[in-house]
């Protein structure tokens, strides 16, 4: 089994770095392939985020402990889009007018600072390491759950993370294009075997619900112990103005490669469907709880399940298309790194050397991932500050949307220290988290840091005696196809 | 591609691309596209999120969640239909006025 998975996780590096016409060597060609991705490549780069190792891993663990509560990610990840659909395109023509390749470019160049595009630059690539790391350890786990080997966990998370880094540094965002659409169908697929084989074993659609229903009803409510209305609220609302506002910095380089907005905007308006997919490792969690210890670690819920009821080569199968579903967002995860230190960071450097500070950066941020993942070092409170600080960075985006800037860059700074420094102390800080209940402490911090943008703002008009002169920028037209 | 502000295409471009004159964020899309993330967030206050409940023998909050996620695309289909609608017509318009003054 150990030999399949390896195999195909060679298979899925080998796919990012063949089939493109050359390496890639320019900085815009690679990061955002000179802006020309057509509607079906920009598909499948839009699409990765929905089907991560969260997808395999933790929404079954969601569904085993929570029951319908898991749906939750299912509600962020479509609403996410309505606000997507008016946000993405606006963002991505403004950046192809003013040729911004990071999300740092944006603040730096909406806010008239690069004070503050080397803040969101040196945060966003902070952010984006204990999600880099999370990836790593969720295909170590898979590898580790299909084959009951430490060693196989080690080795694998050591060879996807430097296939990761060739084909990310060779192929840049055509390369992750490849793959992704290799990881797509392939969820696809293992996510319909482990359901079909899970349901199949424990009695069929639709009793297998009646006999979880006996088992357990609690699944089949939104307040099962551990969850409430809080929760659903605050989780979905801050994730999906997060994720609606274009928040984490990886996903900046496949929105700008997209070659219109109108592409764009063709895809948001379906991508919903993918949600679809979410229901299995729900269902697949739910189910377990008729033939799995209710003691089972979450996250090993789908690969404890599926080793029940599949044949071993079967499972093999499975843990590879879930390998690609960690590597190609660890790929898009690093190239986000690496443009944001290299292109906002080392500014001052020729366009040749930014992209070897990103190449440096690309390969010392993954060999940090792998050591924080290989010595299991517990970064669950990091992870939490990357959904929940991050997300503090929206306001700042919605102000850099209009023709003309009307807010100052001391109001937007002001709001997002707030908000991070609240999530952080709500982190880190037991007593301090436990305060906020089921409150989402990201969407909390939400809250502060409009109040603080506001009362900053305010100073400085008084300061002022009249609104600061708006930035006002030449944005052309958008193209639409009719 | 060279395309005049005004919306008409010149010879030299593809007929089917447009530049789009006006808002695309209206107000009346905006609250058109966010119904299904106001059903979304409600989902807990239903009464079938409160107790156990089997629609067609799935749980109750699948199905619907199923059900916001359609909705979800019809809505912003209708949305984008509205928006390549506004196009359109600017642009006949314009070839209107561009034929009365020739």
């Amino acid at each position: 089994m150990t030999v399949i998975i390896i195999c195909g996780i060679i298979l899925i590096g080998a796919l990012g770095m063949v089939g493109g016409r050359r390496r890639e060597k320019g900085m815009s060609g690679w990061l955002v392939a000179g802006r020309k991705l057509p509607t079906w490549t920009s598909w499948f780069l839009q699409a990765g985020e929905s089907l991560t190792t969260f997808s395999f891993l933790g929404l079954a663990g969601l569904g085993f402990v929570g029951g319908v509560s898991g749906a939750y990610a299912v509600g962020y990840l479509t609403a996410c889009l309505c606000i997507q659909y008016f946000v993405a395109p606006r963002i991505r023509n403004i950046a192809a007018s003013r040729g911004y390749l990071t999300m740092a470019d944006f603040f730096k160049d909406r806010f008239r600072s690069r004070t503050l595009s080397i803040i969101i630059a040196v945060v966003g690539a902070l952010f984006l390491i204990p999600y880099l790391e999370l990836q790593l350890t969720g295909l170590g786990l898979i590898v580790q759950l299909a084959t009951g080997s430490q060693t196989a966990r080690g080795l694998s998370m050591v060879l996807a993370s430097a296939l990761v880094v060739v084909f990310v540094i060779w192929g840049g965002i055509r390369g992750i294009a490849r793959v992704s659409i290799f990881k797509d169908f392939g969820m696809l697929i293992a996510l319909a075997v482990v359901t079909v084989g899970v349901v199949g074993f424990a009695g069929g659609f639709p009793e297998v619900f009646a006999a979880v229903a006996k088992a357990d009803d609690a699944l089949f409510t939104t307040h099962a112990p551990g969850f409430d209305w809080v929760f659903w609220v605050s989780a979905v609302a801050i994730t999906t103005i997060g994720a609606g506002f274009q928040t984490f910095p990886h996903l900046w380089p496949p929105m700008l490669a997209a070659r219109s907005g109108n592409v764009l905007r063709s895809n948001i308006k379906w991508l919903a469907v993918y949600q679809l997919l979410l229901f299995m490792p729900i269902t697949v969690g739910m189910v377990a709880v008729l033939f799995i210890p209710k003691s089972t670690i979450p996250n090993q819920v789908l690969f404890t399940a599926a080793q029940h009821t599949l044949p071993e080569w079967l499972v093999a199968v499975v843990a590879v298309f879930g390998a690609a579903a960690a590597m190609v967002p660890a790929a898009a995860i690093s190239m986000g790194i690496g443009s944001l230190v290299a292109n906002n960071v080392t500014y001052k450097l020729a366009e040749r050397g930014r992209f070897l500070v990103t190449r440096i950066t690309i390969v010392a941020a993954m060999v940090l991932a792998l050591a924080l993942g290989i010595v299991k070092s517990d970064i669950g409170a990091l992870l939490l500050l990357t959904y929940g600080g991050l997300a503090q960075m929206s306001p700042a985006v919605a102000a850099g949307l209009p023709r003309k800037v009307r807010v100052s860059t001391a109001a937007v700074a002001s709001g997002i220290v707030a908000g991070v420094l609240f999530v952080a102390v709500t982190t880190f800080v037991p007593a301090a988290g436990l305060a906020l209940g089921s409150w989402d402490n990201g969407f909390v911090g939400l809250g502060i840091n409009v109040v603080v943008l506001g009362i900053v703002e305010a100073v400085v008009r008084m300061r002022r005696g009249a609104a600061p002169e708006p930035v006002s920028l030449d944005i052309p037209a958008e193209e639409v196809e009719v | 591609m060279s395309m005049p502000e005004s919306g008409v295409p010149t010879p030299d471009t593809p007929t089917s691309a447009v530049r789009l004159t006006g808002r695309i964020a209206t107000p009346s899309r905006v609250v058109i596209a966010c119904i299904p993330v106001v059903l979304i967030l409600v989902t807990p206050f239903l009464p079938f999120a409160v107790t156990p409940t089997l629609w067609f023998g799935v749980p109750a909050v699948l199905v619907w969640m199923a059900l916001n996620v359609i909705l979800t695309v019809v809505l912003l289909n209708v949305v984008d239909a509205g928006i390549r609608r506004q196009v359109r017509e600017h642009a006949d318009a314009e070839a209107f006025e561009g034929g009365e003054h020739a």
